[in-house]
């Protein structure tokens, strides 16, 4: 009787041992890729429809690979990579490192951050860049250039990087690393906080030109933040605001935001600006984005 | 003898006075500058752009318009008018269809642009077809000169549409602008920034930025011309615009890069990323300098 409660117990032990040494080996990793914050682009003929199209698609590649690497180094054992630029089809799949999984097109619901869920213990954006009206930003703008003029959350004028780790924070889920030129990782400590770790592979000189690392210096780096930054997930803070979240988007034109009033709930602030509240982060950010969308002419 | 010639010379001299008097009296000249997407049904790019779809359309109806302003100028008694085609390229203005009294202007780039034919010998401006500026409600086609390059344009504070800007240039002369014609939104705003004595003509009310209703055509021209001869009938009561020097130019791009562009010209200020600031003491410099900023704008 006493043997077999004590193997019972014994069994037990090992089992819960087994069960927390194998959670403890588990790390998700969830990686949002964007183009213009990617080593050595620096024009929309490479992130568009353009001659240089396909050679920089093999940057955006090879410096998500970097990530990747660094993540692997930390222990990660699921990494999911979404591509969030443009078509949302550039990473090119047949040289993405094979222990990634791809989400590949759009539209998706959760847009640049599908793939995010409260499993994820760390995101990283790679290849970002800063916010519409910034100096010496290599391509900035805010989610649609020919949209937004600017967009604000609870009043901080957001960068793609601050709407998109509001949506991780929803999850519970701290961004660890923010990868693009000088400008963005400025705008990233500015917004997230100095915890954040930031990789700087350029320096941008007014909108189209920048001095960039070479790709070797820029994937080292990489590489190297992101494994410091994953290491130290856990002290830093998942990125929240206080409900109610109001958002207010100003349009490039007037037209942009009669379209967008056919929406029930947006307030009409001026010609050009709309402005809609909501109590729950992600049904804001839809509507964000779809308000950007009806903005399209 | 002496006295009877110098009676005599005295009356002819009399005469000569005289008459001199009323043939001064008889001058009245008016300067028209004539844009395109305030033009009578017009509410489209379609109609306004040379590539448009309609564009040979839309041309007529600014002829129109045009002729039914020259028609109340000659009501008035103008005896020289001169015709400014103020919009894109300027040369829409179907010169064959443009009422023979009056000469035009067509073609740029010109100097002083939409006002270039200004100077202190014309009585009185007119403008026909006008929009709003950038940035407003229920406005056909709001811009401020460049609608791909200017988010806004603040002079001494005030945001400027067109109006303002030329109205400005023209009381550098010391003209008054005596009538605007447009939609709806740019005749409110023709009186918030000149003043409730400028004589306003709305052909349509805008929709949005894209619809609008019009009058028709026979009732916009008839309107038109009516207005025309009263808002120059009543010229001497109308104050050319003015403000007070220095003249502080606030430009605010759309894009950074425009900005990084324009921040090039000496005595440039860049208030922001997206907002260069210009200077000067003289209106016709500062305007001139405004335009090299938004030339300077463009991206290839």
């Amino acid at each position: 009787m006493k043997v077999q409660l004590i193997r019972t117990v014994l069994a037990g032990l090992l089992i819960a041992v087994l069960a927390t040494t194998t959670q403890a080996q588990k790390l998700k990793v969830f990686i949002s890729v964007d183009m213009e914050g990617i080593t050595g682009v620096v024009h929309g003929e490479q992130t568009g429809t353009g001659p240089e199209y396909n050679m920089a698609r093999k940057w955006m590649t090879e410096d998500v690979n970097a990530a990747i690497l660094g993540a692997l180094d930390a222990g990660a054992t699921e990494i999911i990579v979404n591509d969030s630029h443009g078509s949302m089809r550039n990473v090119l799949l047949a040289e993405l490192n094979p222990a990634a999984m791809l989400i590949s097109g759009t539209p998706k619901p959760l847009g640049m951050m599908q793939g995010i869920d409260a499993a994820v213990d760390a995101a990283m954006f790679i290849g970002y860049h800063a916010r519409a009206g910034t100096m010496d930003g290599t391509l900035d703008h805010t989610i649609s250039g020919g949209t937004v003029y600017s967009a604000k959350i609870n009043s901080i004028e957001m960068p793609e990087l601050g709407i998109n780790a509001l949506v991780a924070g929803y999850y519970n889920v701290p961004v660890v690393l923010v990868s693009g030129d000088k400008a963005v990782c400025d705008q990233t400590r500015e917004v997230l906080g100095d915890k954040v770790l930031t990789a700087q592979v350029k320096e941008a000189i007014g909108r189209y030109a920048a001095k960039n690392l070479s790709f070797e210096k820029a994937r080292q780096l990489i590489r190297q933040q992101a494994k410091a930054a994953i290491e130290k997930r856990k002290e830093i803070k998942p990125y929240k605001l206080t409900v109610p979240y109001r958002y207010e988007l100003s349009y490039v034109r007037s037209s942009q935001a009669d379209n967008a009033m056919f929406v029930p709930g947006i307030k009409r602030l001026n010609a050009r600006t709309i402005q809609f509240e909501a109590d729950d982060y992600i049904v804001g950010y839809r509507l964000l984005r779809g308000a950007i969308s009806l903005g399209s002419e | 003898m002496k006295a009877r010639e110098l009676t005599r010379a005295f009356v002819v001299g009399l005469v000569i006075c005289l008459s001199t008097s009323i043939t001064e009296a008889q001058k009245l000249k008016v300067f028209i500058s004539v844009d395109m997407e305030g033009i009578t049904g017009v509410v489209h790019t379609d109609q306004t752009s040379v590539t448009g779809s309609d564009y040979s359309r839309a041309r007529k109806w600014m002829t129109e318009d045009v002729n039914a302003a020259i028609l109340g100028a000659l009501d008035a008694g103008a005896t020289e008018i001169i015709v400014n085609d103020s919009h894109g390229s300027m040369r829409n203005i179907l010169l064959s269809d443009l009422h023979p009294a009056a000469s035009l202007i067509t073609g740029s780039p010109k100097p002083l642009l939409q006002m270039d034919g200004i100077d202190s010998s014309v009585d009185a401006v007119m403008f026909i077809g006008y929009h709003p500026r950038a940035g407003t409600i229920n406005g056909i086609l709001d811009h401020t000169i460049s609608g791909g390059i200017v988010r806004s344009i603040v002079i001494n504070g005030m945001e400027m549409p067109e109006v303002g800007i030329n109205a400005l240039i023209a009381g550098h002369y010391n003209v008054p602008v005596v009538l605007v014609a447009g939609d709806k939104a740019v005749c409110d705003q023709a009186r918030e920034i000149l003043g409730n004595s400028v004589v306003t003509v709305a052909v349509k009310e805008a929709i949005g930025r894209y619809a609008a209703m019009n009058l028709s055509l026979e009732k916009a021209h008839q309107l038109i011309r009516q207005q025309a001869k009263i808002a120059l009938e009543k010229r001497k009561q109308i104050q050319p615009f003015k403000l007070t020097a220095p003249y502080r130019i606030e430009l605010t791009y759309h894009t950074s890069s425009m900005a990084d562009n324009g921040s090039a010209v000496p005595g440039a200020k860049r208030l922001s990323p997206r907002t260069v600031q210009i200077e000067s003491n003289d209106m016709i410099t500062g305007f001139r300098l405004l335009m090299l900023l938004i030339t300077l704008g463009r991206e290839t």
